[in-house]
């Protein structure tokens, strides 16, 4: 693995653990909850960045959200 | 798939593995489940000190790229000590996995980072119970 990969692995480790994340609290907040948006909105940033990643690096694009087999 | 694991056999117990602890933190939080025992391990070297002290995963969870060792070299080597161990490698690119790897074994599946709790824990359903939900 060469630094750049190692550096785009790890930045996309970053994305993925804040998208995670975002996305089980939204999940988990209430409708009326005020932070649901904020929380929305840091969700859309991360599938954002992680899109714009994938469109500079071709090669660090995933095949959706389904097992392989 | 050379049997699945019972669903009433409690806990069950998964060993994840990856160098980055965030990617742990979420793994946990997606599998935060009062049936769900897991252990985590930010190396192969670690995990494979856990597997030698047990008790013995019924599931790996590991990332496919880390330091030293790689997934499927972990998973080589805890399957020379338990063949029947289902894997689950956790990619960002699952075509680097398959330049590792050229087939994958029964008993295993991949899952594209970023995943979601939806998709991890479905995974890991297919993989324990040969079902969708765990």
């Amino acid at each position: 693995m060469t630094d750049d990969d190692k550096s785009r692995h790890d930045f996309k480790n970053q994305l993925a653990i804040i998208r995670g994340f975002a996305e089980i609290l939204i999940a988990e907040a209430a409708a009326s909850d005020p932070r649901r948006h904020d929380l929305e909105e840091i969700h859309k940033a991360a599938v954002t960045a992680l899109a714009l990643l994938g469109r500079m690096y071709p090669q660090t694009e995933g095949h959706g959200d389904h097992p392989g087999r | 798939m050379a049997g699945t694991v019972n669903p009433a056999a409690q806990p069950i117990v998964i060993l994840a593995v990856d160098d980055e602890p965030g990617v742990l933190a979420l793994v946990r939080r997606c599998l935060d489940d009062e049936r769900v025992t897991l252990f985590e391990a930010s190396s192969g070297k670690d995990a494979l000190a856990h597997f030698s002290k047990g008790p013995a995963p019924d599931l790996l969870i590991t990332d496919m790229r880390m330091p030293e060792m790689e997934g499927d070299a972990l998973a080589r080597q805890i399957r020379t000590l338990d063949p029947d161990l289902r894997v689950l490698y956790l990619t960002s690119h699952a075509d680097r996995l398959f330049e590792a790897k050229k087939q994958l074994w029964a008993e295993e599946a991949y899952l594209d980072k970023p995943f979601t709790r939806e998709g991890l824990r479905e995974a890991v359903a297919l993989l324990l119970f040969g079902r969708m939900t765990l």
